[in-house]
């Protein structure tokens, strides 16, 4: 039986031309003035919150064995929201940190045709422990429950056209901060790390159709108690941030995957995206 | 010093976090390894998709002798990474029309591969002019799919030409209203090729009055040829919110009732006031699902099997209650000969004592 590797990244040319792409967009910021601001990143303080809003652009690979097994890929449009709060500062877990983002991807099989599309809604919401504080660096750790649905639709599969996939979910969230200078411009670079380690996540077994989910009322069977082993999904974010006369600007990647063999089909979903999004500190008043 | 432990201790395991990524997506086990889009990695995918997933394998061995893991070695010569695709795509046609099955197809843009022998062997016992004749121009268009008269002698005749564009409940209040006088209803289900299911067991559920067992179904849930869920129960229930139809009902059918048309031959035969008049019908018991060829090619196959009370499987077609064959002459005279006999059956009241 002839074999083929799965492609395991995307083209090396699209994630070129994204870089140069968001290169182009964060040089300028470099050289924008600074008014008083000493760095580019700090964590919020006592009843401060810190949003990012971020828009993204990048490459989505799909395989769903349930409807084709084909790997398919295509663009994807993203929009992010995350945010860290403070509530209380000396306590530990004192810190909260939430993501929400929402994507769409038109995805192609690899002969270009088989129009898929893919929508998918995230959520974590995390407490985080404020383990490392130095004048460089912070590092949050924490548990974080997670929420993603996701739906894939394909044109051309006449009889079974769409499945869905979801995740409700328990896991570790880490945020870590670097703060550094280039020619006095105070910078920061940004990572976030969210994985799920066990929960439920609905999924068809193997051929079961929708419609006997519908007409018996199978939706029990549809759900399986997910952990490391069976399903994998995370979340990442690598950005630097630079401030801006007013809030600041990131500029980074989020990779975004999701990988089970529940059912007995196999999905693989992954996506990364070039992001671009404003960082706007403010205090609450609750 | 503590603190700069605790610096390079975050710096590792966010190190690790960032590279989780790449040991998560390089694990694919061989079971779902991709095929290549090369001529013999088209036909490896389709007849492993097959083998996987097509759910008639030993009903197939069964009835027409089809062993799967010959039918590879049959075909496996007949390929190369030469041919052209119009080539390939005779060839695995014809592998898989060694199943005979309606539900299994093979979609490209040079035609939709498929084995209609079910049909075209056996006598057609169907003829549209005849049909549009007895409906002549007073008809009422209920749907596309539906359309019915009163006859003659006041029996009420529909012909239900398919299961795609059903009538709504409002419209099949209106037809039993219309039909509330008429001695009997014939419901012509000829050469109807399918639709929804759930079509066929919202008009079932018209001519009941009582929860009905209709039969059974499962679906594959594994790769292995005998890997199926538990049988679930299908049961008819009576639309008791809407009109209902208890007056006697003959149903007309012939070889060309496949898919839904078959499923919906298979509830009424259940049903007490039902008389199945004609030939076998054609089977298709198979729910399908739809797949996909490394090349792009949409390979279609049942996966979840139908069986009637007594668990018979339906894949093969349902028996009528009455066999009949169209007459010759009778076509000639411009006569329906099933239509005819569904009349005389219902005019002389013989199905009342039909016993189910």
């Amino acid at each position: 039986m002839k074999k083929q590797i799965i492609p395991k990244t995307d083209s090396s040319l699209y994630f070129k031309v994204l870089s140069i792409a968001a290169l182009l967009i964060f040089l300028p910021a470099l050289v924008l003035p600074v008014k008083g601001q000493l760095s580019a990143w700090e964590l919020p303080g006592y009843k401060e919150r810190v949003n990012v809003f971020s828009l993204g652009l990048g490459r989505t690979t799909e395989r769903e064995t349930y409807l084709s097994w084909s790997t398919y890929s295509g663009t994807s449009v993203s929009f992010e929201e995350d945010n860290w709060k403070c509530y209380s500062p000396g306590k530990l877990f004192g810190y909260g940190r939430t993501h929400s983002s929402i994507l769409y991807s038109s995805l192609r099989n690899p002969i270009g045709g088989g129009n898929t599309l893919y929508l998918e809604v995230e959520c974590f919401y995390s407490r985080a422990w404020h383990a490392l504080h130095t004048e460089s660096s912070d590092l949050l750790v924490g548990p974080s429950a997670m929420f993603k649905l996701g739906g894939i639709y394909s044109g051309s599969n006449s009889n079974n056209v769409a499945t869905g996939e979801g995740y409700l979910s328990i896991g570790i969230c880490a945020d870590y901060v670097w703060r550094f200078n280039i020619g006095g411009k105070p910078l920061a670079f940004q990572a976030s790390f969210f994985s799920p380690l066990a929960g439920i996540a609905p999924s068809p077994n193997y051929d079961q159709p929708y419609w006997y989910v519908y007409k018996y009322n199978q939706y029990a069977s549809m759900i399986h108690f997910a952990w490391l082993g069976n399903y994998r999904a995370l979340t990442q974010q690598a950005a630097i941030v630079c401030p801006l006369s007013k809030g600041s600007l990131r500029v980074g990647c989020t990779y975004d995957y999701l990988g089970n063999e529940l059912g007995g089909h196999l999905t693989r979903i992954s996506d990364i995206s070039f992001t671009i999004g404003y960082v706007y500190r403010w205090e609450r008043k609750d | 010093m503590k603190r700069l432990a605790l610096y390079t201790a975050s710096v590792l395991v966010m190190a690790l976090l960032l590279l989780l990524p790449v040991s998560c997506i390089g694990n694919d086990e061989d079971f779902y390894a991709e095929f290549a889009n090369t001529p013999r990695g088209n036909f490896t995918a389709l007849w492993t998709i097959m083998d996987r997933h097509y759910c008639f394998f030993d009903l197939k061995k069964k009835e027409l002798g089809v062993d799967w893991n010959q039918v590879y070695y049959k075909y496996n010569s007949s390929v190369s990474d030469r041919m052209s695709d119009r080539s390939l795509f005779e060839v695995l046609c014809s592998m898989i029309g060694e199943l005979r099955d309606g539900h299994v197809n093979l979609v490209s843009a040079y035609d939709y591969g498929r084995n209609w022998q079910w049909k075209t062997d056996y006598p057609a016992n169907f003829s549209k002019d005849l049909q549009d004749a007895y409906l002549g121009n007073d008809f009422i268009m209920a749907s596309v799919d539906n359309c019915y008269k009163v006859l003659s002698d006041n029996i009420g005749y529909l012909a239900v030409k398919g299961f795609s564009s059903p009538m709504s409940s409002g419209q099949m209040n209106v037809l039993i209203s219309n039909f509330a006088l008429c001695n009997g209803m014939i419901i012509d289900l000829r050469d109807n090729g399918g639709g929804y299911v759930a079509a066929a067991e919202e008009l079932a559920s018209r001519f009941t009055e009582e929860r009905i067992l209709t039969g059974y179904s499962c679906y594959k849930n594994g790769p292995g040829h005998n890997d199926f869920s538990d049988l679930e129960e299908n049961w008819l229930d009576p639309d008791m919110s809407n009109l209902r139809w208890t007056k006697p009902v003959v149903l007309l059918v012939n070889r060309g009732c496949f898919s839904s048309a078959n499923d919906f031959a298979n509830i009424m035969k259940s049903i007490p006031t039902v008389t199945l008049l004609g030939d076998t019908t054609g089977g298709g018991g198979g729910l399908p699902m739809v797949s996909e060829l490394p090349n792009g090619w949409l390979v279609r196959f049942s996966s979840a099997p139908s069986f009637d009370p007594a668990m018979n499987c339906i894949e093969s077609g349902v028996a009528p209650d009455i066999r009949l064959d169209m007459d010759e002459d009778d076509i000639k005279n411009g006569v329906d000969t099933y239509i005819e006999y569904a009349r005389k059956l219902i005019n002389d009241r013989i199905i009342n004592i039909k016993v189910k």
